[in-house]
């Protein structure tokens, strides 16, 4: 899930040599936005990469960057995904979004406006 | 008898490694990866491949 909704999608970087990537280059000392997201989804890399396939493996995606600048709340991020997605699962385990809607993708970080969905009241 | 190495200079901390195959790899004390098991075959060999596989800064190798 990491790969595929990738949640910061690009990082601000500056170039420390010359280099060409992909018939564009880039100099020494120049300011860039490599798309992580963009990363997650390459085909060099991932099999199928519009395939969400949770038990994928290898999946060395680049959800929290890498190198020295690698996101360094990666750990707690990840911990507090399981227990935010296990918990919401345990008291809504069954949940839709209605037909018809559709999201709306902010700018810069990935979320979405707003996400309605349809579930069941728990019995008490 | 395969070796398994982490490049310390090449490891972040991303944590795949010891969080994917535990028996091989654990975390030091700031979370970059250190290995349990130098020489590995059969199944610890496995793992240690699930490791190296997984590793966003390629920093870990398996010397067959």
């Amino acid at each position: 899930m990491l790969r595929w909704e990738t949640p910061v999608p690009g990082v601000a970087r500056v170039a420390m040599q010359d280099i060409e990537v992909g018939g564009c280059s880039i100099s020494k000392g120049d300011r860039i936005s490599p798309m992580l997201g963009a990363a997650n989804t390459d085909p060099a890399e991932f099999d199928d990469p519009e395939v969400v396939e949770f038990t994928r493996n290898p999946n060395r995606h680049r959800a929290f960057g890498g190198g020295p600048h690698r996101c360094l709340g990666s750990h707690l991020a990840r911990l507090e995904l399981r227990v935010a997605l296990r918990e919401f699962h345990r008291r809504i385990p069954d949940y839709e979004i209605p037909p018809g809607v559709e999201l709306k993708y902010t700018t810069g970080l990935r979320s979405v406006e707003a996400l309605r969905l349809t579930f069941a009241m728990a019995t008490p | 008898m395969s070796r398994v190495g982490v490049d310390a200079d090449r490891c972040t901390g991303h944590g795949r490694c010891y969080t994917l195959a535990p028996d091989v790899f654990d975390a030091d004390e700031v979370g970059h990866s250190i290995v349990l098991v130098d020489e590995v075959s059969g199944e610890l060999e496995a793992h240690a491949v699930i490791g190296e596989q997984n590793c966003p800064e390629s920093a870990i190798t398996i010397t067959r």
